[in-house]
Parts: C-alpha cells; structure tokens; sequence
C-alpha cells in the first residue's frame, strides 16, 4: 500500500495544476477527499454536463436550513480537480472529513462563535479552518493575552511561513512559491514538509488549543485513512487541507512527525458515538463574487476571475488579461489602443524582473495597467477589480439535484401562510392591520426583491400614506423554480436571501434614484435592521458626493415616513433622523443653484419635486427644518437667477402656510410680473403660483383680491399682452373649478362696481331703497315657495 | 571643490548625495541597462533608502509608497517615458531629479516648461553669427538638453509638461517614438543612443493649461505621485514648515497651536479626499488643490493676524478667513461645498463650535 498526501489551498489553482499532473502520473485506486461524507450522495450529479462550476455543495440539517453549510467549488479548485478525474476514470472518491449529520448535533463553542460571525450572510460557510483556523477568532478578542508563536502559527500559518521566508504581504509568498510556479515539481512534498515542521512547532508548546471539533475532524479523517489501508487499496491518494496534511501521514518514519499523530485507539475513543440529526445534501450554483473575501467567506480568494484567467491559458495569461481589461476599459469609455496593451504587459514584465519574480503576477499587471493604460488613475481599477478580478461569474446545476434550502424555506412559509399554487390569476385583498395579511404581504415583496414575482401590487391601490390595503395579483410561474435555486446564493431562508442581495446591490453601482427605488423595495420587504443601516449609510455616502438634487429629494420621503409613522419592524427612528437630516441640509444648500438654467420641462420636474419636499416637510412637522425650508422658499422666490415657475411656486407655497402676508404676496407679484420682465417669464410665473388643485386656490380668498387688484392695475395694452398668458395658467383646472372661479371673478368685478359708485349706492341699499316693478314679479314665486312650505 | 560646495546656494541632488552614490556604485554587481549608473534595484534603494551590506547607510529620498517608485524606474528601464503627475508639492520634481541622479549621475539636463518655451528648448537653436557667417552648419547648431541627453544616452527631465504650449509639446512625440531628433536643416538627424529617456513631470491641478494630447499621453506611462498619506505625517511636515516660517518672519507669538494645525490639516484633507477622517461621512471635494503648503499658508497668516491683531493666541477666528479664502475658489460650486461641510461636520464636531461660529460670522 501507498500513501499519497496532497496539501492543498482550497482553490488554489496552482495546486490544482499541479494535482491533475500528480493524479495522473499516480493513477491512485482510491482518492480521499477534504469533505462532508453526506456529499457522496450526490456525487452521482457530477457527471451532469450541465453542472458548471462554480457550484457549492450544500450540505444543511433537515430542521433548520438556515444553518446550512457550503461547500463551494470553483473550476480551478483542487477538489473539484480530483472529483472530475475520479469520475472521468471510474475511480471511487471517499469524503473523509468529520460528518455534519454529528458536527450539527454536537454543540461546539466554537461553531457559536462562528455562528455568530457569519450571522449576516445567513448561513455558515465552511472550509475556512483549514489553511486559517482561527483567524477572526482572534481579531475579534484584542484584549486576548500575548500571542505565543503557537498562537501566530495557528492563526495564519501561511501568513507565518511568508514572514519567516520575508515577504510582507502574508499570502504573497504561497501565490507566488505556489500558486504561480510553472513548475509543479515537488510542490506537494513541499508542503508536507513545512506543515509537520508548523506543527510539530505547535505540539511542542504544549498547547492544547486545538479544539475539540479540529481533532475530532482529524481523528475522522484517520479512521478513513486507516479503512483504506485495511481495504488492500494499493495507491492511495489524499487531497486535503494543507493543514491537515501532516496529521494524517501515518506511514512516515520521522519520529518527529509521529509524535503528532494519536493512535487508532485515541481517535477511536473520541469520535465514538456521537449523536446525530439527519441532513440533507445538495449542489446549488454559486458565484465569484461570493468566492471572493469580500462577500466575507473565510477561505475565499482574492481574485476568483483572475485564477479562473490563469487557469484557463496559463502561457499567455499576461497578454490575454491585460487585453481583457483594454476591451473592458474601451467598453467604459476609455480609450486603450493595442499599441498601449502592448506596453502595459512590457512593463508589468520589467516589473517582475525589479521585484525578483520570475513572472508577473496580478500586483504587477495591476500597476502596469494603472501607469500605462488608466494614466495613473485609481479609479478604473476599482472597475477592473469589480468586473475582471473577481468576476461576475454565476454557476448551474443540472435540474434535477434536489431542492435548496431556500427553496424549502419558502414552500414552507408559503404552507403556513396559505398560499396555493396557481397557474391562473388570484386577487387578494389585502388588510395591513391584520397580522396574516401583512406577512403575505412581506411574503410576497420579499420574493420581489429577489426576482420572483409571484404577485403584483394593483396600482392606485398602493400602499399611499393611511391607506391599509393592498391588492395583489398572484400567478404562480414554473420558472420561478429556477430563480429560488438562483436566489439560494443569497441567502438559504427567504429574509437571509433579501439580505444578502441587498447587501451585494449596495456594493455595486447604483444611482440616488436606483437606491430610492430599492430602499422601498427593502422597506416593503421589511429587511433586517443590519442591511437597513447599510442603506442609510450608503444613501449618505451617495447624497455627499451626489449633486442630483432631484434624486436626493426623493430619497426623503419614504425616510420621513419612518421617522413620523415609523414602520412595521420599527426601524430605529434615531438612526433615520440624521440620515434625513443630512440629506435634506444637503438639499438646501444645494436647491437654489439647482432651481436655475432649467429649461420648461426641467423646471416642471423641479416644481413637483419641490412640491414633493413641501409634503414632506409637512409631514414630519418639525419647526426647525420648517424655518430651514421656509427660509430657503423665500430665497428661492427672491431670486432672479431661478426658473420662473419655481419661483411663483415658491410664492404660492409661503402664501399658503401664511409666512407670507397679503401685502408681502402683493409686492411679490408686482415684482414677478412686472412688464419690464419678458411675457414668457411672467407666464412661468403666473403658473406656477396657481398649479395645483383649484379647490386650495378657492379658498384663499384674499388671493383673489390681490390679483383682482394686480389686474386691474394693467395698461389697456398691457392688459392685452398679459390675457392670453393668464389664459394659459388658467387652462389647467377642471370645468366645474372654472366655474366656481367665474363666481368668484364676478362677485369681486360687483364689489368693484359697488366700490366704483361710492358708498351712496350702498346707503341706497341699506335704507331699503327698492325697485317696486321688479319686486312685483317676484311674488308669485314666493308665494308658491311658501305655500309648499306650509 | 568643498568651498565652492559650500558657497552655493543649493547642490545637485547628484553633487549632494556623491556618496551615498558611489557607495552603492561599489556595491551594485546587478545587471544595469546600457548607460545606466546604476542597476534598477541600486536604484530603487538610493530612493527608498536602505542599508547596504558593507553597512553604508542610504537615507530614504522619498517617503511614500515603495511601489510607484519601482513602476517609475522599471518604466524607465523600458524605454518608455515617464511622467510624473500630482498635485504641487507632492515631491515630483524631487523624485524626477533623483531618478536622473541615480540613473544618468546627471541632472542637469532640465527643460523648465513655461508658457513661452519655444521648440528650440526642446529642439536645438541657432547661433546666428556662426548661421550668417558660414550658413547652416553643426557648428551653427546650439544644443538642446534634450539632444545633449540624446547624445549621450542620459535621462533629460521636462519640468511642469503642461505649460508648454500644445504645439511645441507636440515636438516631444516624434523624439519618444522615434527616438530621433530630424534636423532637416542640415538634412540629417540625431539618433538618440542606449540609455536616454524622458522624465516630465506635470500638476494635475492645473486643468485645461495645455491638456495633453492623447498621441502624447499614450507615449508616456504615468504615475501618481499621492498627497501625505496619513494626518500625522501631514499635520508634522506643516508644523515644522510653520515653525521655521514663524522663526524667519518673526512672528509675535510664541509657537502656534499643535491643535489648531491639527485641524485646518484635518479640514484640508477630508475636502480634498471627500470623506470624512472617521470614513463615516462621504463630502463634496472643491476645486481648490488644498495642497499641504496651502494648509501652511493658512497658518502662516493666521499667526500673522493673532500676533499682530489678536491677543498673541492662535484661535479659530484667526484662521477662519484663511481657511475659507483657500477652499472657496469658485464662488457658486465651491461655496456649496463649504457650507455642506460647514453645516454637516464642522457644526456637528465636538469642540468645534468656536471655528463653526467663526465660520458664519465671517460669511454672514
């Protein structure tokens, strides 16, 4: 019998390259690999071809998916490597780590704490401990007493080997000893060697803080070891965590080594009856961005779409990337000629040769590409880095592997919440005060947010402000499917899976207005506190650098709405008053240089939105912001250089709250409709003073006067200038408004001409002054009235 | 030599650093493209300092970031063109003039742009008595610094690129593609030897004065030269700098106060990175450079007003008016920005309610 030991980094694609010559030279009868026995289940769906990587295996308790566990695989990943050459040459592949069916029944500090951390994506990712065991352990206990060496070695021994061998970057030394050697020779030995040495380094201080899960993970990992031995394998091959490696050579002869290894009784002892819950396993797809260290996953990579790059065409991968990021950079508007890309791979080869690397690696064509084709600018990088580096690859999974947690969790809430299954349309009625009633609600926004659209709010039924009802539309698609599957990357319960998509929206790049329109969306679906705190920070960080006044604007109202009715989950209000705060100072300061150079249909939209911040500011009824805006009103009216529309909306708005008086509107409009003024400008302003509903204008009554008065002030040639304008912003209103406001004009043109004649006129009236003939006719009608009366 | 050394006002950077550059000369044993003094890695210690095996001690030249020093010289090391971009006083012309040194032992051969240079800077002139005289001839010809460098295969430096007009930039690109100089007077031409190349430095700043062309952009690999990178090492160049100016100017005040730099420092840089210095709060950036010598004068003049007007302490109204006067460039857009900041961060600082207050006084 032969033993093979692979260490492994997970996906690292330079140990893949250099197991898939290993394995072949090898031919082993057996492969062992780092990973939960329950997978084997589904290895079967591996031959698929439609299984495209990446994907994760997933591997969750019946009861309680959201714990669920991935395992994600990507095409340069050494164990997707060694799956694929198993089932291509009909070799049979044993998972060898400790099984979840036992790690999710025994109660592990450790996985609390793990547990904790990764509460905000939804679910545990595993596979980290391995190459880091315990790394953001310690990060998050500072005050923890002085590290031993051991302590240093256990947190990043990788990070340790570097430092001993004097690089700074701790990673850098392992991509480049590696991941980017062309030759693979000896890798493996390699590191075996220097993880006995790490760990033989650890034993020796005696420090038993290997957990107790990490030992029985290896203890596990032995007894497969050993069954294979004792099944007349003949070669033998293990790919595994680097880590492990060490602990599970048990045909080695070094005394030093064997020490680190217990017996087969010890092992026994500790992973001999543990208890158990049932699991279930599946593949689902997975995504770059969620293999990346980013999104948070612990044994993540770097730059998944540069390892991929390099995995693909390792010979030419220099001139290939480097012209990728040229298409990439011309398809942003930047111009990159091919004589630049030749220079930039020029440089980042020089560059090597300065920094003593036998070949570029991505640092180098990072700095080429920043110096010769950005032209020293950081900011398409930031592009590169998003779009190329990590890579917005998503994998798929054959449809007939069983169905993903959140696939379960949704059915499971649809059950509960009544909803059937329909391929044809259902309206509900929905009653937002009801308990049930708002979780369908919730139910159905979330699956929204995620591309789901089971259901469709009717419009004019939308949830406006006092309105409790919702009604929806629902029609069940068998797409939809597909789309949870697709969603699981999110998240593995349906408020996990918003989360994280949301999460991942706000890193990419979104305008003010897509990030208004989300944070209803997200308000709607009633997401966690935690993702909510990321949208106000991301709405301020955007409104500060944003000179889009309009999408400010909009971002105010459904913020004031929390803060005056707070909402459902009851969102802290203190946390969304500065937001709101800041945003509307940052309007303020910005909204009168935004109220000029707007040609008509501009200043339309700035007049509803100004309107807009009106309500808005109504709505949260505080005096401080009311001075800040009614100040702010008066600039915007006094000022020459704004649209006149705005302007005379202005005006209006002051008269209305009463900040402006009877006089002060009179002397404004003298102002803003003077003859000096082009006919255009006064007719902006005119309507923009009277748009709206002709109901409030009806009740203003003194208006009516004043411009009666303003009118009657007008030349003859004026007048005539002018009618035509006061024709038009008058057009707006409905007929039966025209007609009230007819009755108005005339009881104000009698007033006048009860004015024009003096008061002896009305003297005449009071001392009962009749006109006798005309009276006459009138009782016979009166008569009548009164006799039906009686 | 010594006295004349001693008598001049400033040295070379290859005069004053002889030393520290035949030391490493002596030690250098890697390969050196053609011309070069020194080896790219020699190079790069001379720049970044470090400490030689025979223990000979090299003092850092520049403090920043090592890897854009090494982009610059391998730039250089491929005979691509190298230009240096960044606001002012972010140590360009002092990188550009150690590079020549270390790499040519020469850096003299200096193009200083200015709107009026003309194409015979970057070209060659004529002596007219010798052109009158004997007609067009070598003799005639006066040399350029940059024929000198192509001559000779040495590093020949274009200070401030961008304001030389577009015209006589445009000069450059036949030289840096070609690396000929055509002299069709005389029917012939230059031909530039191993080992020459071009260092231009240029102010980002300074939009719209002679834009490059993209022919000459594309001929050059371009670095950026950032601003200090942290708010200690910033807020310590300005206060020695103050020191040294309070002690020449002989200002009545004792010595200004470390927190009173600390925070136009602080106010400069979170303008000009548009973040606040705690990263929470995202601002607007104003046009101005708001460069660390601005932040100086800032405080030069306010120790100025609190000496000659005030009551011999710097306080926020002594720097208030500096502090505006320096970020509000542009009346309409800048203003925005500074009232943004004003009423978003200042206001809401702890202790900063005597500058907020300051502030408005001023504007109000």
């Amino acid at each position: 019998m032969s033993l093979h030991l692979f260490g492994i980094r997970h996906h690292g694609p330079g140990c893949s390259r250099a197991l898939e010559k290993e394995l072949s030279a090898l031919t082993p009868d057996r492969i062992l690999l780092e990973g939960p026995p329950e997978g084997e289940e589904v290895l079967s769906y591996l031959q698929s071809s439609k299984m495209d990587p990446p994907v994760a295996l997933l591997v969750y308790p019946d009861t309680t998916p959201k714990d669920a566990v991935f395992y994600p695989f990507a095409i340069f990943s050494p164990e997707w490597i060694a799956m694929q050459y198993g089932i291509k040459n009909g070799i049979p592949i044993q998972f060898i780590d400790l099984p979840w069916k036992h790690r999710f029944a025994v109660d592990f500090q450790d996985q609390e704490e793990i547990k904790k951390m990764l509460i905000k994506l939804g679910s545990k990712i595993v596979s980290t401990e391995d190459v880091e065991p315990s790394k953001e352990k310690a990060d998050s206990d500072p005050g923890a007493k002085r590290k031993t060496l051991a302590d240093e070695i256990r947190e990043d021994p990788i990070g340790y080997l570097s430092a001993t061998a004097g690089y700074k970057e701790s990673e850098s030394w392992w991509e480049r000893i590696i991941e980017q050697t062309e030759n693979a020779e000896g890798v493996f030995t390699g590191i075996l060697e220097a993880m006995s040495a790490l760990r033989s380094a650890i034993s020796e201080e005696k420090n038993e803080s290997d957990t107790r899960e990490h030992r029985m993970r290896e203890a596990w990992m032995r007894r497969f070891v050993r069954e294979a031995a004792k099944n007349r394998m003949e070669k033998i091959a293990v790919i595994c965590g680097a880590w492990h490696i060490p602990v599970l050579d048990l045909d080695t002869n070094d005394p030093e080594r064997k020490k680190l290894i217990p017996s087969k009784k010890e092992d026994d002892a500790l992973i001999s009856g543990l208890p158990k819950v049932k699991v279930n396993t599946t593949w689902c797809p997975w995504s770059y961005s969620r293999l990346s260290f980013r999104s948070g996953y612990g044994a993540g990579i770097e730059s998944p779409g540069w390892y991929h790059h390099l995995w693909k065409d390792r010979r030419n991968a220099i001139s290939f990337w480097i012209s990728e990021v040229a298409r990439l950079l011309r398809d942003n508007g930047i111009d990159v000629s091919s004589a630049n890309v030749i220079e930039a791979v020029r440089l980042a080869n020089t560059l090597a040769v300065l920094r003593n690397y036998s070949s570029p690696g991505l640092s180098e064509v990072n700095d080429a590409v920043l110096s010769v084709l950005c032209n020293g600018d950081q900011q398409p990088l930031k592009l590169i880095r998003e779009k190329l580096e990590t890579g917005n690859r998503i994998g798929s999974v054959s449809s007939d592997v069983p169905m993903v947690p959140l696939f379960r969790d949704i059915e499971n809430k649809r059950k509960s919440l009544r909803l059937k299954i329909s391929e044809e349309i259902i309206t509900m009625d929905l009653d937002l005060r009801k308990e049930n009633d708002r979780e369908k609600s919730c139910f159905l926004h979330r699956l929204d947010l995620l591309g789901i659209s089971w259901g469709q709010v009717q419009e004019g039924n939308t949830r406006s402000t006092g309105s409790f009802h919702e009604i929806w539309q629902i029609r069940w698609e068998a797409e939809f499917v597909v789309r949870i599957i697709e969603a699981n990357v999110w998240g593995s319960t349906l408020e996990a899976a918003c989360s994280g998509f949301l999460l991942h929206q706000l890193e990419s790049n979104l305008s003010l207005p897509e990030i208004t329109v989300l944070l209803n969306r997200a308000l709607l679906a009633e997401v966690p506190e935690e993702v909510m705190d990321r949208f106000f920070r991301r709405l301020q960080n955007d409104a500060a650098v944003s000179s889009d006044i309009g999408g400010m604007i909009h971002a105010l109202p459904p913020l004031a709405s929390i803060i005056r009715y707070g909402n459902v989950r009851q969102t802290d209000r203190d946390k969304v008053e500065p937001v709101f705060e800041a945003l509307f100072q940052r309007i303020l300061v910005g909204l009168l240089s935004a109220c000029g150079s707007l040609d008509e249909d501009a200043a339309e939209i700035r007049r509803m939105e100004i309107d807009l911040l009106q309500n808005t500011v109504q709505l949260l009824n505080c005096p401080e912001d009311k001075s800040d805006w009614t100040r702010k009103l008066y600039e915007i009216m006094e000022s020459d250089s704004v649209h006149p529309l705005l302007g005379g909306r202005s005006a209006r708005i002051l008269y209305e709250q009463g900040d402006l008086g009877p006089a002060e509107l009179e002397t404004q409009i003298g102002l803003s409709i003077s003859p000096a003024l082009s006919s255009d400008h006064v007719a902006q302003w005119i309507q923009g003073f009277l748009l709206g509903t002709g109901q409030t204008l009806l009740h203003l009554e003194s208006l009516w006067d004043i411009l009666n008065r303003w009118i009657k002030s007008l030349s003859d040639d004026i007048f005539l200038e002018f009618l035509p304008l006061i024709r038009r912003a008058f057009s707006g209103f409905t007929p039966s408004e025209l007609k009230k406001m007819g009755k108005i004009v005339k009881s104000l043109s009698a007033e006048e001409g009860s004015d024009q004649k003096e008061k002896t006129l009305s003297q005449k009236k009071t001392e009962g002054n009749l006109d006798e003939e005309r009276i006459k006719i009138l009782l016979p009608v009166l008569n009548q009235i009164l006799e039906q009366v009686n | 030599m010594n006295d004349l050394a001693n008598n001049l006002l400033r040295l070379h950077a290859e005069q004053e650093y002889a030393e520290e550059l035949s030391a490493l000369k002596a030690v250098d044993d890697r390969q050196k493209p053609a011309h070069w003094e020194l080896s790219p890695w020699a190079v790069k210690i001379y720049l970044m300092g470090g400490k030689l095996e025979n223990g000979k001690e090299i003092t850092p030249k520049y403090i920043g970031n090592e890897r854009l020093i090494e982009i610059a010289i391998a730039t250089l090391a491929t005979d691509r063109a190298l230009l240096l971009y960044g606001l002012p006083g972010t140590a360009k012309s002092w990188v550009s003039e150690h590079l020549a040194a270390a790499i040519s032992g020469d850096s003299t051969l200096l193009i200083q742009g200015t709107a009026g240079t003309d194409e015979s800077a970057l070209r060659y002139g004529w002596n007219y008595a010798q052109l009158l005289a004997v007609g067009p001839s070598k003799d005639a010809l006066v040399e350029s610094p940059m024929m000198r460098a192509m001559n000779t295969g040495r590093l020949a430096r274009v200070e401030e690129l961008t304001r030389i007009g577009s015209d006589v930039q445009d000069t450059l690109i036949t030289i840096l593609s070609e690396k000929t100089l055509p002299i069709p007077e005389l029917n012939s031409e230059i031909q530039a030897a191993k080992g020459f190349n071009v260092i231009a430095t240029a102010n980002n700043r300074d939009r719209g004065v002679n834009e490059l062309s993209s022919a000459l952009m594309r001929r050059f690999n371009t670095v950026v030269l950032p601003v200090p990178s942290s708010l200690e090492e910033e807020v310590e160049i300005v206060q020695r700098r103050v020191a040294q100016a309070g002690q020449a100017l002989e200002f009545p005040v004792e010595k200004p106060a470390i927190e009173e730099i600390r925070r136009v420092v602080m106010i400069f840089r979170e303008l000009r990175e548009g973040i606040t210095a705690d990263g929470k709060t995202k601002l607007k950036s104003p046009g101005g450079t708001l460069s660390t010598a601005e932040a100086i004068s800032v405080i030069n003049s306010g120790l100025a007003m609190a000496g000659y007007y005030g009551d011999g302490v710097l306080r926020a109204g002594d720097l208030a008016a500096g502090i505006i006067g320096s970020i509000i460039k542009d009346p309409v857009q800048d203003l925005i920005v500074w009232n943004e900041y004003l009423q978003t961060v200042v206001k809401e600082r702890s202790g900063w309610k005597d500058l907020y207050r300051a502030c408005r006084e001023i504007q109000s």
